[in-house]
């Protein structure tokens, strides 16, 4: 019901970095300023969406906030449909320090979600069993982001170079309008003057408000 | 006649005296807990106490109220509320209980669920204690419910600040809730000499819930408008603002409505004992409202002005972004008497469904506001409260002018002059604030004696009337004890 809302005329903002990058501090930063943010719970459902490349169903859902990140925002191809629909929108690309940084948080994470927690990335059956959403869809979201072995869905070469591909294609698309692309470590001092400077909003924080730390 | 009435003021002198303390303790705490505490936390508690108050709602059902009002109450009947109210608490817990996963997925806030269950003790232990009450409302033993509301929140709220001096975190909110419940329920059954017997009466509760089954809905849908704003801003935003714009809610309450409140349960029985004299209760009214205003519109614009510092001086910088909704919620507060008055007006007159049919335009136009302003964010619905509290005037003035001839161009004229002598205050307070050097409580107090000093010096200018009837009974006191001295 309350979805009903309707943000129009607002400028949207998109973080479009990987899951653990970031986004969830983002997200909640976002909302301390007084954004409306997309709900995640809602958004998960449009995985079969983006798998299908409609963006359509995407772009009506972005009319229910102002603000959105994670799936499937932060998928590949996303960001083009929604600057083509959102003209004057603000994208933002989370980064970590490296890639050796990013894959070791989301083994990590994914490890101690849908495995034994010890740091050992899930397995094909066990991404089978996970519930996230519904039952399998890790093992969906995997098979469809990540070009890896089945007997290795979490082949560090594969993510990396995925995770590196992704960035570079986000910063080659704005390579023209740089002024709508906001690439940020959050970590980083001074990040969170850039994040408030690129909206152009006044803020009565100085830094990012910290979640899922791993 | 003589000793009822005695026992009637002695009554109401206690439940005054009792809500003075608690209150002020309450707030006590609360500051404290504002200090060791980040504003998530707040926004936590206030997004679940929502769920609470529903809960409350459902389970009372109004027994407890039909207990007070009803002539004659019989063990039987007492008996049946205790174990009705017992039976809906648990039905209620359960709901809570299991329930309490779909409202940590509304407000996005995955803690809620475990919040949520273990908070949910309270519903238990307050419904135990409504027939208790309901027996030393009946025998107006005021006393010890204040002994019990006291004891209580002088208990729970050292707890509360011990519990959040370690590190607990919003469990120490959770840890003030319960032991405040208990505490109060347990010297409660301690004061009352009545127990529990083993006893149902069907003929009890149905008379009975013919009384309290018109409150049901309308409490329950009371609790959902009074925490609309809560509900919308933890629904779309996060409990960190959820939490700021709580605790900013809370200070500016804590004057306009505590004070006004005051004075009507002073001014309500006098007041309608001129119910037929239009032409004297105007003239009453327009005093009060004068008078009243005099005193709340500077007091709201000083805490305006001087919220930054105040802020700065109570709480660390986490706190810092409640200080525009604070200031933004002044404006409301510094226009609450008018509202409260107006309604005051109407109970006196006779006239409570009108106060419904004006509270129900109100509703409407402040939720539609209120979902109008989501997209421009939490400040963005603060002001959309401000643009309520205006339009309010309206249907609020409209049946005071029908009534008694008191208009909403009268009532203005009333209270602007204290309304612009405030505003001198709360700017010129607030530019001794924005001083940037030097010792930040020097500049405060500066402040405020700045805007004190201004505000008087400019009732006196604009003659505002409010400050010429307290200079006319100061004269008059004076003059009593001056007369008293000669006999002496």
């Amino acid at each position: 019901m309350f979805n009903a809302i309707r943000v129009v005329r607002r400028q949207k903002v998109f973080v479009i970095g990987f899951n653990k990058t970031g986004t969830t501090t983002m997200s909640k930063a976002l909302r301390n300023l007084g954004y409306v943010v997309g709900r995640e719970d809602e958004a998960k459902s449009l995985f079969d969406a983006w798998l299908r490349r409609d963006f359509k169903k995407i772009v009506k859902f972005c009319r229910s906030a102002q603000a959105f990140q994670d799936s499937p925002f932060s998928f590949p191809y996303t960001f083009i449909a929604l600057d083509q629909a959102f003209p004057n929108s603000k994208f933002i690309l989370t980064i970590r320090d490296n890639e050796d940084q990013w894959y070791q948080s989301i083994t990590r994470f994914h490890s101690k979600l849908w495995a034994s927690g010890d740091g050992i990335p899930p397995t094909k059956e066990q991404l089978k069993e996970a519930v996230n959403s519904y039952k399998g869809r890790p093992w969906d979201v995997n098979r469809a982001l990540f070009n890896t072995p089945e007997n290795d869905p979490y082949s560090e070469k594969a993510l990396k170079s995925i995770y590196l591909q992704h960035n570079q294609a986000v910063v080659s698309y704005f390579k023209s309008r740089p002024n709508d692309l906001l690439v940020i470590n959050v970590a980083e001092q001074g990040a969170y003057q850039k994040f408030v400077e690129f909206l152009g909003v006044d803020s009565a924080y100085d830094e990012f408000p910290w979640e899922n730390k791993t | 006649m003589k000793a009822m009435n005695r026992k009637i003021g002695v009554g109401v002198l206690w439940n005054l005296a009792g809500l003075f303390m608690t209150r002020g303790a309450s707030t006590l705490f609360m500051l404290f807990l504002a200090r060791l505490l980040a504003p998530e936390a707040f926004g936590l508690i206030a997004m679940a106490t929502v769920v609470f108050e529903l809960a409350s709602a459902f389970i009372n059902s109004g027994l407890g109220a039909a207990l007070i009002q009803s002539k004659t109450v019989s063990d039987a009947d007492l008996n049946t509320v205790f174990y009705t109210n017992l039976l809906l608490s648990g039905l209620a817990y359960a709901v809570l209980f299991f329930g309490s996963p779909y409202v940590a997925g509304f407000y996005s806030q995955p803690e809620l669920t475990t919040l949520i269950q273990v908070m949910g003790l309270v519903v238990f232990i307050n419904a135990a204690k409504v027939v208790q009450m309901a027996v030393l409302s009946r025998e107006m033993d005021f006393k010890s419910q204040m002994k019990a509301n006291t004891l209580s929140v002088a208990v729970s709220g050292i707890l509360a600040v011990t519990a959040a001096w370690r590190d607990w975190g919003v469990w120490s909110l959770v840890v003030q809730m319960l032991s405040a419940s208990l505490i109060s329920a347990l010297v409660l059954w301690f004061v009352s000499q009545w127990r529990p017997a083993i006893q149902f009466s069907g003929e009890s509760f149905s008379r009975l819930f013919r009384f309290g089954r018109n409150l049901l809905a309308e409490g329950m849908l009371s609790v959902l408008y009074r925490n609309s704003y809560i509900l919308v801003i933890g629904r779309f935003f996060s409990a960190e603002v959820t939490g700021l714009y709580f605790l900013a809610k809370k200070f500016s309450n804590l004057v306009s409505q505590q004070l006004t409140g005051a004075v009507q349960q002073a001014t309500f029985p006098a007041l309608s004992t001129l119910q037929d004299d239009n032409e004297a209760l105007r003239h009453k009214y327009r005093q009060i409202m004068q008078l009243m205003m005099f005193v709340i519109a500077p007091i709201m614009a000083l805490l305006a002005g001087l919220s930054p510092a105040l802020f700065a001086l109570l709480f660390d910088e986490r706190w810092a972004a409640a200080v525009p909704y604070l200031q933004l919620l002044c404006v409301v507060g510094a226009l609450y008497p008018l509202h409260a008055l107006n309604m005051n007006l109407l109970t006196v007159k006779g006239r409570p469904d009108l106060i419904l049919k004006v509270g129900l335009m109100k509703k409407a136009v402040n939720l539609t506001l209120l979902f109008l302003a989501i997209p421009y964010g939490v400040f963005g619905i603060v002001v959309s409260q401000v643009i309520g509290a205006f339009l309010a005037l309206i249907p609020n003035t409209y049946f005071s002018a029908r009534l008694v001839g008191y208009s909403l161009r009268d009532q203005i004229k009333d209270v602007v002059k204290p309304l612009f002598a405030a505003l001198i205050a709360g700017f010129g307070s607030w530019f001794m604030v924005q001083q940037s050097e030097g010792n930040l409580f020097l500049w405060f107090t500066g402040g405020a004696l700045v805007g004190a000093g201004s505000y008087l010096a400019m009732s006196f200018v604009v003659r505002a009337e409010g400050a010429s009837m307290l200079f006319t009974k100061a004269k008059a006191m004076k003059s009593k004890k001056s007369k008293g001295k000669v006999y002496e």
